[in-house]
């Protein structure tokens, strides 16, 4: 079975014209898993048995469906994988953490629910920085997902498993979470695309919170067009989350097929500046030259408080990470300490050194400290404004063009072990993709062709809040696998 | 400013984390960097130093306030059943609960001892 060219459309035809079978489609998957899986990491656990039972199920469902002319479910039969910060049902959830290595969720996530009603196959949990804290899935407690381009080479991260196994047709698509750029940088990485929704598009109930004034629930896939079937299944109000919106999910597909011309399209000048690798900076340039040809209407424009978003992204996130971990006691999650100990605090803390690896600590230390009292006005509140400072500055350009276009990733991937001593460095990996999560914007990671090493570039969308749909339509005229 | 070895274990100690003598000086010199570069946001006027107004502080950045749900009670313990207090067992689509009682397949998610369907914890106080 040829794996590279398919999509959610090629596969309901065929499953509609008896050429393969669900069974089939997932145990080609699951090959692809067992043949790569070992040196890329880009599973932590995978449910062979549940997935090929579960296809068996679904092939009944649509000879049923066939036979009574009835329409196949959106996602029906469809193989993925889900960011192992997910909640699944009966399926182990490690967060890519020591201190969660034996949970397992009594329920499915919201997104997860809707994938599996929608008819989704889930094939197993996959790798990530742990508690979703990172650039390059280095941080994970179940070892480092390699690039499937360069196996010396990360990734990305935090969502890197993710990207990886898309890249290499370990499923059809994955589930992500971008809170800083955690999928657009691995899609930018591994030459896949990477939606980031607009803040409270996709119900983050169910997914481990890291930063919840930032998290968002995105995805992975080969192409835009099924990056746009997957957010309608996911994308809505949910009652278990109050920051999801009673807000209409548009028809995503329909935004494909309409052309740019006129559409106005601004160039941050911002995100070209000299610490942006030239060949990066070129092929964005091109596939902007791309739009320009179709009838778009280009404009260089200016986001001077761009370079502030990575250090209001730095207070604020650990602030909130470093709450939202406090559940992680080994009392209400995470296994208890290995040695015995004295007292309450010494059972936590003991716990919580046992499980947690260097960077959550170091994010907890940071979070806790400007919170702590004497520091909240200088640090927690300074950035908290700032961040007011970068998002009207958004939305002033917004009325003057109608998508942002810029690259993911300010250099291409890394090499393993590159930047992990030091904090600073691996934390501008994220530079041009978090303005956006800043503002609660949506933005995509495209595929835009290669370096002169071999390795992915991205182009990144960026469009204003609920406006996932332009992202689609821009993003289908010039994605470029290759 | 550079974080003591002192701050460091008093912040530790504040968000339960036990460091020994060698994480006290890594951290302390790693935090240090990492405040010394998110310094620069003290280049953003935020006070309206200019005679302007000063710039409020966004925590929710779709504008949403005060969402709420009504009040009612729950009484199955498995989430995302909203059947009326079956206690398990009932046949309703949304009850994903399969059990005498939801409870226990709550508590068979503790790593913990479990004593007369309660989980034991060390003491408070």
């Amino acid at each position: 079975m040829e794996l590279e060219n398919l999509t959610i459309k090629s596969i309901h035809d065929a499953y509609k014209a008896g050429e393969f079978t669900c069974e089939d489609l997932v145990r080609a998957y699951l090959e692809e898993v067992s043949e790569h899986n070992g040196e890329l990491n880009a599973f932590i656990t995978v449910d062979d048995e549940g997935a090929i039972e579960k296809a068996k199920e679904i092939d009944k469902e649509i000879a049923q469906k066939l036979e009574a002319g009835e329409e196949l479910r959106l996602l029906e039969g469809i193989p993925y994988g889900a960011k192992d910060i997910f909640a699944t049902k009966g399926l182990r959830t490690t967060n890519g953490s020591k201190i969660t290595k034996n949970m397992v969720p009594p329920y499915d996530a919201t997104s997860i629910r809707r994938l599996k009603e929608a008819g989704a196959v889930l094939l197993g949990k996959q790798n990530c920085d742990e508690f979703a804290c990172g650039a390059s899935t280095e941080h994970s407690a179940y070892g480092v997902t390699k690039n499937p381009y360069d196996t010396a080479r990360v990734a990305g991260g935090s969502s890197g498993g993710g990207a990886c196994a898309v890249a290499k047709n370990m499923g059809l698509f994955a589930t992500g979470t971008d809170t800083g750029g955690s999928i657009r940088q691995p899609a930018s990485f591994c030459n896949v695309v990477g939606l980031k929704v607009t803040y409270g598009r996709v119900s983050r109930f169910g997914v481990t919170s890291m930063a919840s004034s930032y998290d968002t629930i995105g995805h992975f896939s080969l192409s835009v067009e099924d990056s746009a079937r997957v957010l309608q299944v996911t994308a809505g109000r949910d009652e278990n989350d109050s920051t999801t919106p009673d807000r209409e999910v548009p028809d995503y597909l329909a935004s494909l097929d309409k052309d740019v011309k006129g559409l106005k399209i601004g160039v941050p000048r911002e995100y070209f500046d000299e610490g942006v690798e030239d060949e990066t900076k070129e092929r964005v340039k091109e596939q902007i030259g791309k739009l320009k040809s179709m009838g778009a209407i280009v404009k260089e424009v200016s986001l001077p408080t761009t370079k502030y978003a990575m250090a209001v992204y730095y207070i604020l996130t650990p602030t909130e990470l470093s709450a939202n971990l406090g559940r992680f006691d080994a009392i209400r999650y995470g296994s208890a300490p290995k040695e015995s100990t004295e007292d309450l605090y010494d059972y936590y803390c003991s716990a919580r050194e046992d499980g947690f690896g260097d960077e959550i600590k170091r994010r907890i230390m940071i979070g806790t400290y400007v919170s702590s009292a004497g520091y909240v006005d200088a640090y927690y509140k300074k950035a908290q404004k700032v961040r007011t400072v970068i998002i009207r500055e958004f939305e002033k350009i917004f009325e003057e063009v109608d998508v942002l276009m810029a690259p993911v990733s300010p250099f291409t991937a890394f090499e393993i072990g590159e930047k992990s001593d030091d904090p600073v460095a691996m934390y501008m990996a994220d530079s041009l993709v978090n303005p956006a999560s800043c503002a609660g914007l949506c933005a995509i990671s495209i595929p835009s062709g290669f370096d002169s090493a071999g390795l992915p570039i991205g182009t990144q969308i960026i469009a204003p809040q609920f406006r996932e749909d332009l992202l689609f339509q821009v993003g289908s005229k010039i994605e470029d696998r290759g | 400013m550079k974080l003591t070895p002192e701050q460091v274990r008093h912040i530790a100690q504040l968000a339960r984390l036990k460091l020994n003598d060698e994480e006290v000086e890594k951290f302390s010199h790693e935090l240090t960097d990492i405040l010394d570069w998110v310094e620069m946001l003290n280049e953003v006027d935020t006070e309206g130093l200019n005679g302007e107004e000063g710039v409020p502080e966004t925590s929710q950045v779709t504008g949403l306030t005060n969402v709420l749900r009504a009040d009612t009670v729950v009484k199955c313990g498995v989430v995302g059943c909203d059947c009326d207090g079956c206690g398990g067992g009932c046949e309703c689509e949304e009850c994903s609960c399969d059990k005498e009682n939801c409870r226990e397949e709550l508590l068979e998610c503790t790593e913990l001892p479990v004593e007369r369907k309660q989980i034991k914890v060390k003491p408070v106080l």
